[in-house]
């Protein structure tokens, strides 16, 4: 099993305030590779932030190539990734994601994940004019393409259906050939099978649990022997999924310091992707004065989407002491999940409340995990075995 | 057994068959027109299927039918199917291969759970 952070860069307005301090969006930008530097040192293998655009409180993480950049100089071995780039044309051009994804790649030695997705929210999808129902075929042409850019000289050009580009050799090229491993955002069962089908890992966001990524991670694997259809030069296969991390001595300290901000994400997720009024709504308000109520039905909603955003605001299987943590983590290791990503800052968490929960988690639960990450690679290895492509992956 | 054998439904599997073998072979739109008539037949030869709550994962609560197939440019009418009238719309001419094999999947998976 591998260990990475997932970063929205969440910043909740005050909740007696109408607008954040001047120096918040520095201070949470700051935190964030602080945080990332001691993961490093700590062990930590990867750490995923999000590209998002407009959405105020939930994510202020619209650059995330920058403070990736950064992170990687303040760094020796965590693995870079873009959890995701939105790779719809409107929002980003796919050669300038190959231009921005290989400088990272040089900058930091050859240590970017490619995470790739569409955009969700109306909010984003509309400020940029990406109609929603091409979101998908959008961001399959972009990728493909975007790849094709970073391992071919010259790129040969291409006129598709949304995508008309006269040939020209892309520069610079990745240090990862022929190009960094590649990811796909996957809240959705489906789209777990679909990265299967395209020889890509899943970067799962649904808040699965072991049970259900069992199934998945078996139903992957089946797909990426049988039916794969490579999108890029080289397989990325690998099964993943984030969960909200707070490790503490106590039970009680852990949901005190880890709930609240598990909350936040929640709801700031539910309101940004139901739509809002730019600039206009306080979000982190609304969520104190709901937050005293009770709010957890009965049963789990019926809408895959919905229950996801009730998961998420849940305590789950990592938010406890390092005993706790420590036997959920063993149901995902039995799963054959290849990695488990955290949530460590959302809400108003504190800095410092993170950084001791990282150094407690990577001293007390993830060596054990760590030690015995060979048996998940000899069974990848046996997954494998039939499969005749070219595999890029750092799992 | 490969899941595409485990379908009981001749017609379905047939449907789902040439599916198969069109993404296989890159017709994306053909494979989603495909994935179309398997999810049609599926209802035909299943009544009340449509409105069949569908299991959902361990703990959690089913989920009719109709409300999960994908928005993908093959539009049904989920008022309409709620009533029994099913009927697709394609919004597009041209699907992708990801597309596809979203719409591929769902009624594959559909069918095999109707089977347990």
């Amino acid at each position: 099993m591998k260990f990475g952070l997932f970063y929205e860069l969440q910043l909740p307005k005050p909740v007696d305030a109408d607008w954040w301090p001047e120096d918040a969006e520095r201070r949470v930008v700051m935190d964030a590779i602080e945080q990332i530097e001691f993961a490093d040192k700590l062990g930590f293998d990867y750490v995923f932030e999000v590209e998002h655009h407009f959405l105020e409180e939930y994510s202020h993480s619209a650059a995330p190539e920058v403070v990736l950049a950064a992170a990687s100089q303040r760094t020796k071995n965590i693995r870079l990734g873009h959890g995701i780039i939105q790779m719809p044309w409107r929002q980003n051009h796919p050669a300038r994601v190959a231009e921005r994804v290989a400088t990272l790649d040089i900058v930091s030695g050859g240590r970017v994940e490619f995470g790739t997705g569409e955009g969700a929210t109306d909010i984003e999808l509309g400020g940029f004019g990406t109609p929603r129902v091409d979101k998908k075929s959008m961001w399959e042409e972009a990728t493909r393409e975007c790849l094709r850019m970073m391992s071919t000289t010259p790129y040969p050009g291409f006129q598709g259906r949304y995508l008309d580009m006269p040939a020209r050799n892309v520069i610079p090229k990745p240090i990862q050939k022929p190009h960094p491993p590649v990811w796909v955002a996957a809240s959705r069962k489906a789209t777990v099978q679909v990265a299967g089908r395209l020889g890509i890992a899943s970067l799962g966001l649904g808040f699965e649990s072991a049970g259900e990524l069992g199934l998945r991670v078996a139903d992957y694997w089946d797909l990426v022997r049988d039916e794969c259809m490579p999108i890029g030069a080289a397989i990325n296969p690998a099964v993943t999924t984030v969960a909200n991390l707070m490790c503490c001595k106590t039970e009680e300290e852990s949901l005190a310091k880890g709930l609240p901000g598990a909350g936040f994400f929640a709801h700031s997720i539910g309101r940004v992707a139901a739509g809002f009024r730019p600039g206009e709504e306080h979000f982190n308000r609304e969520f104190h004065a709901l937050r005293d109520r009770p709010q957890s039905p009965a049963a789990e909603p019926e809408d895959e989407t919905t229950r996801t955003l009730i998961r998420a605001a849940q305590r789950g299987g990592f938010m406890g002491t390092p005993d706790f943590i420590r036997e959920s983590v063993r149901e995902y290791e039995a799963a054959h999940l290849d990695a488990l990503i955290f949530i460590v800052q959302c809400g108003d968490r504190r800095h410092e409340d993170i950084m001791a929960s990282l150094e407690l988690f990577a001293k007390e639960v993830m060596p054990e995990f760590k030690e015995r990450h060979h048996l998940q690679q000899a069974w990848r290895a046996q997954q494998l075995e039939r499969v005749d492509l070219l595999v890029n992956s750092s799992i | 057994m490969a899941k595409l054998d485990r379908v009981e439904q001749a017609e379905v599997r047939t449907y789902l068959g040439r599916a198969r073998d069109e993404l296989r072979a890159g017709d994306a739109t053909g494979a989603v027109h495909s994935c179309w008539e398997a999810f049609a037949a599926l209802a035909a030869s299943t009544p009340g299927i449509l409105q069949k709550p569908r299991p959902g994962p361990p703990g959690a609560p089913a989920m009719k039918l109709v409300m999960l197939w994908p928005e993908l440019g093959a539009n049904l009418d989920k008022a309409a199917a709620e009533r029994g009238d099913l009927a697709v719309t394609y919004e597009k001419d041209v699907f992708s291969l990801s597309e596809a094999m979203t719409y591929y999947e769902f009624v594959l998976d559909t069918a095999l759970e109707l089977a347990e």
